[in-house]
């Protein structure tokens, strides 16, 4: 660091000289004829040393010594000019810190050289200058980290500038805080005639106002999400607005994310549409062939057995293609995420009613199948209908891929809040890799043709979809010809499901 | 009328085909291909019973059904819907309209003709208090 030298005599030769003399490139050396003309650029930048005439105009030296000492403590070095040393070398000089003399008249000029050096070191070493050069660093680590802060904030920016989600971020008043390019084009509006405003007073699609502004509960809670149908060009947004709390606790405002799911939507629609009308096209003229069948069935003459043969041959057919029909349906409803009535039932007369068929398809492969029910009074929670057809499908399941002699259990337990149901058979079991993929229905990729557990189908992935739907959960336990074990939890008591996990409060500094 | 059935759908083959599985229990059917054709149908016939499809152009089947259930001449005549398009709140949404059960294209004809003749029972039954 460049040292600094201030020299105050009102003696312009002496000034002349000592500059030439203390002068080098590491030190800058500035002359003033007085104390009054040398305080103001020592005020300005500090000096490592004032080397000080005592006899001047306007300010003697000892005030001025006193004055520097006041104002700078011993981060200043002082050096008095004087011809008696000795004589002024008394209490007051010394009180004050005067650090060194130069004796005039000068004739050792190494030597006031060499005074000059052990003066700044001197200075320089002090407490106060230490104090001094740490709060030095410290200001300049703090300018770094205020740059660095900047250049996260700018990248935090960027994300907001070029992310594809909207962000909205409103303070406790309703204000715009923030309002990324992606919102604006969402919202139809300009982000700077938003910025600072209050939200509900901007020209808004209604119903897109009224989800971004239905968040601000005072509590934090989950985030909030909502489908909204614009009203402009058919556009839909998946809007999720949570509040914004202080890190003390209280409403900071907050903060919506907005998609555009036109798209999806779009997709989703044109899907469950042409299912609906493939459905409808193909069960319409299944139905009007099943009533001709059994017209045909019940005609007189009785067929003969031949043409009895062909007809029930032709009613299992129809029967098999209804079946394929419903299971394709009631996947993409289920997909589709449509809710199906919940009401409390009881367990042991539905589960006998999805049995039923199993049993008679069990007795004739020659398969032992026992149910244990211990409470036919147990009563649990869910869509009855839908979870008839999940055990059905997954009792049916349990009894294809179980070989003759085999057995096939089902036991119904009742747990704390939750209704078990197990079935156990002693088939070919299930190798772990396929535990997962089972339950994937349209989303299974391997080649029907060719997968593992061929035959399976939709049935699986339909009873989990339908048992979640209810509250409840089925789980896998199989290994290869060790058999497997499907368990169903159902929930005995109204339970929430399908909402979304609470997630912490996003805090602000506040 | 007693045994009487009107089918209400605008696809003509499942009406002919229930017809003919109607007819053979010894039903007595009629059959309209529209809403307003099938609501004039009830009207004038009083049916003991009414098969109702929902999908029909027009006039589909819940308008039909809330129109027949809002007319003194046919509101009391037992309705059942049954429909091919799946709509899981079908069920309840057929209930609250009114009609006695919800049926799903296809059905198997023998549970048609059963729970046919369990309503037209009770229809009796109750004409009867």
């Amino acid at each position: 660091m460049l040292e600094r030298v201030v020299i105050v005599d009102d003696e312009e030769g002496i000034l002349a000289l000592l500059r030439r003399v203390l002068r080098s490139p590491g030190r800058e050396v500035e002359i003033f004829p007085s104390p009054l003309h040398a305080l103001p650029a020592i005020r300005r930048n500090r000096p490592d040393v004032v080397v000080t005439d005592l006899h001047m105009p306007g300010m003697s030296g000892p005030e001025f010594i006193r004055e520097l000492r006041a104002e700078f403590g011993d981060r200043i070095g002082i050096i008095v000019i004087t011809a008696f040393p000795a004589l002024v070398a008394d209490a007051d000089a010394v009180a004050n810190g005067v650090g060194a003399y130069l004796r005039k008249p000068f004739t050792d000029l190494e030597l006031l050289r060499s005074t000059v050096t052990e003066v700044i070191e001197a200075a320089r070493r002090s407490p106060r200058a230490e104090r001094d050069a740490a709060i030095e660093r410290d200001l300049a680590e703090a300018q770094v980290a205020k740059l660095q802060h900047r250049a996260s904030l700018s990248r935090a920016d960027a994300v907001l500038q070029a992310i594809a989600d909207g962000i909205v971020v409103l303070d406790r008043d309703g204000r715009v805080q923030q309002l990324n390019p992606a919102a604006a084009e969402l919202l139809e509006v300009a982000a700077e005639d938003c910025l600072g405003r209050v939200l509900a007073e901007v020209k808004l699609d209604g119903a897109l106002r009224d989800a971004l502004l239905a968040a601000p509960g005072q509590e934090p809670c989950a985030p909030r999400r909502q489908r909204v149908q614009l009203s402009r060009r058919g556009r839909v947004a998946d809007v999720r607005t949570m509040p914004l709390v202080t890190a003390g606790g209280s409403p900071a405002g907050s903060f919506a994310v907005l998609a555009d799911a036109t798209a999806e939507q779009r997709v989703q629609e044109l899907k469950h549409h042409y299912l609906n009308v493939v459905a409808h096209e193909l069960r319409t003229p299944l139905t009007a062939l099943n009533s001709f069948a059994s017209v045909l069935g019940r005609g007189s003459p009785p067929l003969d057995p031949r043409q009895q043969r062909v007809l029930s041959a032709m009613e299992g057919q129809l029967l098999r293609l209804e079946r394929q029909i419903d299971k394709l349906l009631l996947l993409a409803e289920l997909e589709r995420g449509s809710a199906a009535v919940r009401e409390p039932f009881l367990l042991a007369p539905m589960v006998e009613e999805a049995l039923a068929p199993c049993r008679i398809g069990a007795r004739e492969k020659g398969l032992q199948f026992e149910v244990t029910t211990l409470d036919p009074t147990l009563e649990v929670f869910g869509n009855a209908d839908d979870l008839r057809r999940a055990l059905a499908e997954v009792a049916e399941n349990a009894v294809k891929f179980t070989p003759a002699g085999g057995n096939v259990d089902i036991a119904i337990e009742a747990h704390d809040d939750e209704a078990v149901v197990r079935v156990r058979d002693s088939g070919i079991g299930i190798a772990s890799e396929h535990h997962e993929t089972i339950f994937l229905g349209f989303r299974q990729l391997e080649d029907p043709l060719t997968r593992a557990h061929a035959g399976s189908g939709l049935g699986l992935s339909l009873a989990k979809r339908m048992v979640e739907a209810s509250g409840g959960t089925i789980a896998i336990e199989s290994a290869l010809q060790a058999g497997s074990i499907f368990t169903l939890r159902l929930p005995i008591a109204p339970a929430a499901v399908a909402q979304d996990k609470p997630v912490a409060p996003v805090t602000v500094p506040g | 009328m007693g045994d009487s059935v009107l089918i209400i759908d605008d696809d003509k083959w499942i009406a002919m085909s229930t017809a003919m599985v109607l007819e053979a229990e010894g039903f007595h059917v009629d059959s309209a291909l529209s809403g307003p054709e099938g609501i004039e149908k009830a009207r004038a016939q009083r049916p003991g019973i009414v098969l109702l499809d929902i999908m029909m152009p027009g006039m589909d089947g819940w308008e039909t059904l809330e129109r027949m259930k809002a007319d003194a001449a046919c509101a009391p005549v037992p309705v059942i819907v049954f429909t091919a398009r799946e709509h899981r709140e079908g069920r309840s949404k057929s209930r609250e309209l009114g009609a006695v059960e919800y049926f799903r294209k296809p059905f198997r004809p023998e549970a048609l003709v059963q729970t046919i003749r369990k309503h037209l029972g009770t229809q009796a039954a109750s004409g009867a208090t």
